[in-house]
């Protein structure tokens, strides 16, 4: 409020020395409204429920002598922590693996599987899974217990999954359970039995280990609100009572998430407590691990540059991440929606020749050192670590005399066009994929015009879950498939979920021959069948693109030197804090 | 006019000023797009999606979802916080806390510093002193706080190793008890003496770079208003009376000249507010500042809106608080209204 | 015309008065050095095509250093030039600065004047709406806006501007107010003179030095919140734009790679610095007693 005084007011002398009370006064006040408002902090801070310890720092089991593996990431759990209620390749998909177990495991060192809530893994040798491939047994481990002290038996792991499909969440993962789980029953206390719709080669890595089959503990689910059609658990979201070797116990929003070793796992104890710190801030990340504060940070390939010459900290490649990063084309924008500007027609990623001029216009070269720092590899339709991956499968390379040629063919060179991509703001491995795929097709011909839209990460979900979608292209990560059959199917069947959202039919030169190939090769146990089948997709796929696919991803983990014993398979979602030790 | 008359008649305002606010960041929070679009993920369908806006009261009519909203903030539901995967009103005070933490202690070293280097500059006025001193008023004002929060974060952490990053040390912060949020505080009433320590130790460097606008502001209007207060009769008068030039400064010119800087406190405290947002990013500080950062760019707008509303009635009570003091202090005020 | 020559003399005295503060001088010549670079910006830095406020990028040398071959300020992690994106981000910044300014004074000015001169109900309810907005901090309620609205040069604007143009209602109105109470209003009332020609007689020319003052210190002030709303993350990519260059850069500090960066922020530190001094300057001159912000 705009004061006007008469300068000369002095005013009596005694106001004079108010002036440092009143100051002080006002202080005061500020910090008791403080202690008002902060005492109800110290109580909330802690999540709700049984979990509930001091906040903070390592407690219990003698507190403080056993070290912390410090994680730090971007983002934190946005849904909360429930096996129902996460998204796939969300933070809170990484959460569960920590804290929660399946019934079978993926070997640190490959794509093997290893019994972990089961004593066994089901095969039709070990005779656990029938002739006909619909029913698996699962022999359940004797002697296992909840981070509550409940003991785990076969009723538990029914419970789990039946609660994900009852609950049916939006936000959660349900449809993989149900598209291919026919019926779970419990056979006996320590026995667990599933029979699928349809013999599915994929079943055991992909929804066996997937984050939705995680095992919960039933009483604690009881007692804590129950199983409701449609609703969200509170209790589940912000608590976790798993089986795994770290349990939560506390949850600081915007802060961190702190995790104490669970004393009595079952297998091999883990060596550390952990936190997952959240850092928001690229640069603070990179300054808390040089400084020593983290062990761990997600790694962002730009960070790589950052470190390299730090001789404490670690980078580590092994192998390439699953996540797909791509641009896609969309075959049925709705005329109406088209965006302001943009001159194609509806139909204009109809045509195969102008994908495939996209596709050779690309600089893959330029994004992989300007969006990767380097790390990362031209890609075929497959990521490098899955079943059916063929490292002789054709790539592409930046070919611009063949993307003109192609333009002119179409009939779109001397024309022009303008055209727009979505992609989400503030990421800086999806922003160099339009800007350069704009650069690359501006610098071809002048009558090229991309325009790259960037959004904020609500606005671009958002439209990504228009049906139909209102952009010509978009550009994103995909999940982390453990199998190909989902990805195949996912992605690139004309009717699968996104084949129906962007109009593949109409764009594939043989929708029904690809739709053929990937339902034989989800079908087929026969790993050489399957990858025969999937060789042949993947030259299809390459000549009738409906992506650029941008390239694969390095696996690049980056850690401090006193972290022993690291190891990561990008076929988890996450490294796996129960493997670390400090020394 | 009386005080108490103008005390009155500020706080009766007050509920009308809110309810307008409300009414502004509820219109905001609608022409960006839907809402949950936070919670959206491209494979839900189309009922899924209907499911969603459903359980957050989307397909009610507008006037509906603003009385209902309001409605949830008498009761104490400021709506829930995607970015922290919980309700708004439970995490809000913790940030609360831990903001107000480093900008009561930014605030100290904004007005103690500035009244200090203000007088010390308006004494000497033209001579060089008082042109440092305005050099470090000026630059206050203009230097982007974003880069230079980044330049001295990187000294004193990385390379001089002085200033730890966040808030605390979560060990030393869970020996303690505490009672009132404030981590430097509780340390102190556990009588835990390390933790105090601690606290300190993260404080200091963020406060001080937070505080620095606010001490560019204070210290510029304490030096003009102290070089106007010099140019007054009484001071010739003291002077030709052979008062020392000191005597007459500390005894009579500041205290006048501290009027109008009064005034500027409550600006000063929008900066403390505003700089709190980019500090926090940068020495990963726990605060609101940080989280309506992350709720924007990530479009969280539940939070977004709790914050600018909390901001708007913190942001009053502040400015309402020092006109109070003023009009305390110099009962010939008139007032601009 | 004998009070437009006085008038003007007024001014010749006042501009006098003004460059012979050593400050403000140097502000001015900062301004006229930088305006002159947002004019023959083409001159200085050829234009990119198709966008000229696109900086070019060049994916072969991101992240050079100042003194590569083509790119005498460095790259940043994408290629694109630091000299092209400081000259020409000028440009915007002066967009910037003028476009924002010129809607909060009009905005600002009208209502303000609406209020004061009309006075009663009007009076209330603008008020009203100016205290509202005057409750939220600037910087968060353009942090929101332009958070919801998406990440973008005009998204800025707006948001700057929606954010600003209360301080000149509440300088126009008490300006008013404080003619109302003159007796020469209603002397000249007596004579005849229309409410509109007291107005531009005697409000306008009266408030004119404080709205000068307040309104030279903004457009530092403009640029500077544009950049912090752009460091956060409100930039669209590739954007021509200081704040956006600093934003660019920011990640790469903690590497080492210090050029993109500190350009960018010497750059808003030096426009800001600039009309503050300049602003400081002129209200020394004009009216020591509008404290401003």
């Amino acid at each position: 409020m705009m004061v006007t005084t008469d300068r000369r007011g002095q005013g009596s002398g005694s106001t004079r020395r108010r002036i440092p009370s009143l100051l002080a006064l006002l202080m005061v006040l500020a910090l008791l409204a403080a202690a008002c408002v902060g005492g109800e902090a110290a109580q909330s801070t802690d999540g709700e429920g049984d979990q509930a310890a001091a906040a903070g720092g390592d407690e219990g089991g003698g507190g403080g002598d056993v070290g912390t593996f410090v994680h730090a990431l971007g983002g934190e759990p946005t849904t909360g922590v429930d096996p129902a209620a996460v998204s796939a390749g969300s933070y809170g998909d990484r959460v569960v693996i920590q804290v929660y177990e399946f019934l079978v495991d993926i070997a640190p060192d490959g794509p093997d599987l290893l019994p972990m809530l089961a004593t066994e893994v089901p095969t039709q040798e070990n005779g656990l899974v029938s002739e006909d491939g619909l029913t698996y047994t699962f022999p359940i481990r004797e002697g296992i217990t909840f981070h509550d002290g409940t003991d785990l038996t076969a009723d538990d792991v029914k419970y789990s999954w039946d609660r994900v499909i009852t609950m049916d969440l939006p936000e959660g993962q349900a449809g993989t359970l149900t598209e291919i789980v026919e019926s779970t029953r419990v056979v006996d206390d320590l026995t667990f039995e599933v029979t699928l719709t349809e013999p599915a080669a994929w079943f055991l890595t992909s929804v066996v280990n997937s984050v939705p089959a995680a095992v919960v503990s039933q009483d604690a689910v009881e007692e804590n609100g129950g199983v409701a059609a449609g609703e969200p658990n509170e209790f589940m979201r912000d608590n976790a009572v798993g089986t795994g070797p770290h349990q939560l116990v506390s949850w600081q929003r915007n802060e961190q998430m702190t995790f104490e070793r669970f004393e009595d796992y079952w297998g091999e104890p883990a060596a550390l407590d952990a936190r997952w710190e959240v850092v928001v801030d690229d640069a603070a990340t990179v300054l808390g691990l040089r400084g020593g504060d983290f062990d761990l940070v997600e790694p962002v390939p730009q960070f790589i540059p950052e470190v390299e010459g730090d001789e404490n900290i670690v980078i580590d490649e092994s192998g390439f991440l699953l996540e797909p990063l791509h641009l896609a084309f969309n075959l049925r924008i709705p005329e109406e929606a088209m965006p302001e500007g943009d001159t194609i027609p509806p139909d204009f990623f109809h045509d195969a020749r102008v994908r495939r001029a996209f596709n050779y216009a690309f600089d893959y070269e330029a994004f992989i050192q300007a969006g990767l720092g380097g790390q990362g590899a031209p890609a075929t339709y497959l990521p490098p670590a899955l079943l059916g991956y063929d490292p002789d499968a054709p790539k592409y390379e930046q070919d611009l005399a063949e993307a003109e040629r192609l333009f002119r063919e179409a009939g779109w060179w001397d024309e022009g066009f303008t055209v727009s991509v979505l992609v989400e703001a503030g990421n800086p491995t999806f922003s160099p994929v339009g800007l350069i795929l704009k650069d690359s097709l501006e610098a071809l011909n002048p009558n090229f015009n991309v325009n790259v839209v960037e959004v904020a990460e609500a606005q671009f979900d958002e439209a990504h879950a228009q049906d139909p979608f209102e952009y010509p292209m978009w550009i994103k990560n995909g999940d982390p498939f453990r199998d190909p059959h989902q990805l195949m199917f996912t992605y690139f069947h004309p009717d699968g979920p996104w084949g129906q959202t962007l109009g593949y039919r109409e764009g594939y030169e043989d929708p029904d021959q690809i739709a053929e190939l990937i339902e034989e090769a989800g079908r087929s146990t026969d790993v050489e069948e399957r990858e025969r089948l999937y060789g042949e997709l993947l030259r299809l796929l390459h000549d009738d693109p409906m992506w650029i696919w941008a390239a694969d991803e390095a696996n690049v983990q980056i850690y401090r030197d006193e972290v022993q014993d690291f190891v990561y398979n990008p076929l988890w979602i996450m490294p796996r804090w129960r493997y670390y030790d400090k020394g | 006019m009386e005080i108490r008359e103008y005390v009155v008649r500020r706080l009766l305002k007050l509920p009308l000023l809110l309810f307008l606010v409300s009414v502004l960041v509820f219109g905001l929070s609608r022409i960006g797009g839907s809402p949950i679009g936070i919670y959206l993920e491209h494979d839900m369908t189309h009922e899924q999606v209907v499911e969603l806006e459903e359980r957050f009261g989307l397909d009610e009519s507008l006037p509906e979802q603003y009385v209902a909203w309001l409605g949830g903030l008498f009761r104490g539901d400021l709506g829930f916080s995607a970015v922290s995967a919980a309700p708004v009103a439970t995490v809000l005070p913790e940030k609360l806390a831990a903001s107000l933490e480093l900008s009561v202690l930014a605030a100290f070293i904004a007005f103690g510093l500035g009244i200090g280097l203000g007088t010390f500059g308006g004494a000497r006025r033209d001579r060089f002193a008082d042109h440092a001193t305005r050099v470090i008023a000026v630059s206050g004002a203009s230097l982007p706080l974003f880069w230079f929060a980044l330049l001295v974060l990187i000294l004193f952490y990385l390379v001089l190793g002085w200033a730890p990053l966040g808030r605390s040390d979560p060990y030393l912060y869970g020996q303690i008890v505490h009672p009132t949020g404030l981590y430097s505080v509780d340390a102190l009433l556990n009588g835990h003496w390390p933790a105090f320590v601690d606290a300190i130790r993260h404080l200091w460097l963020p406060a001080l770079v937070l505080g620095y606008e606010g001490l560019a502001t204070i210290t510029r209007v304490m030096r003009s208003s102290l070089v106007d207060e010099l140019q007054e009769d009484y001071v010739d008068l003291a002077r030709s009376k052979g008062l020392p030039e000191r005597f007459v400064i500390k005894r009579h010119a500041r205290r006048n000249a501290l009027m109008p800087t009064v005034t500027v406190m409550g600006v000063a405290f929008g900066l403390l507010l505003q700089g709190s947002v980019v500090v926090e990013l940068i020495f990963q500080w726990p605060g609101l500042g940080r989280w309506i950062a992350t709720a924007v760019l990530r479009g969280d707008q539940a939070t977004i809106m709790a914050f600018v509303l909390v901001a708007a009635v913190i942001f009053l009570l502040a400015n309402l608080a020092v006109d109070v003091a003023y009009a305390y202090l110099d009962r010939r005020v008139v007032l601009g209204e | 015309m004998h009070a437009l020559r006085v008038r003007l003399r007024r001014l010749a005295r006042l501009s006098r008065a003004v460059l012979r503060n050593p400050s403000a001088s140097a502000g001015l010549v900062v301004i006229v050095l930088m305006l002159l670079m947002a004019v023959f910006a083409p001159l200085l830095v050829e234009a990119n095509t198709p966008d000229p406020y696109q900086m070019p990028r060049d994916w072969a040398a991101i992240n050079a250093p100042p003194g590569t071959p083509g790119h005498p300020l460095g790259t940043t992690p994408e290629g694109g030039d630091v000299l092209y994106g400081i000259v020409w981000g000028s440009r915007l910044s002066v967009r910037l600065a003028l476009t924002v300014a010129s809607i909060t004074l009009a905005v600002g000015i009208t209502l303000g004047s609406l209020a004061g001169s009309i006075g009663g109900r009007w009076d209330e309810y603008i008020m009203r709406v100016v205290d509202v907005f005057m409750s939220i901090p600037e910087l968060i309620l353009a942090l929101a806006i332009a958070g919801i609205l998406g990440p973008s040069f005009r998204n800025i604007i707006l948001a700057l501007a929606v954010v600003g143009w209360t301080q000149y209602a509440r300088v126009i109105r008490g300006e008013i107010l404080k003619v109302k109470q003159k007796e020469y209003v209603d002397s000249a009332r007596i004579i005849g003179e229309t409410p509109l020609r007291v107005y531009l007689r005697n409000v306008l020319p009266n408030s004119l030095t404080p709205i000068i003052v307040i309104a030279t210190l903004d457009m530092g002030k403009i640029v500077l919140v544009g950049a912090t709303l752009s460091f956060i993350g409100l930039a669209e990519t590739g954007l021509a734009e200081w704040g956006n260059v600093v934003s660019a850069g920011q990640q790469g500090v903690v590497a080492g790679r210090w050029w993109v960066a500190t350009f960018g922020g010497a750059m808003v530190f030096l426009w800001a610095l600039a009309f503050n001094m300049l602003g400081d300057g002129l209200r020394d001159v004009l009216d020591p007693r509008v404290e401003g912000r």
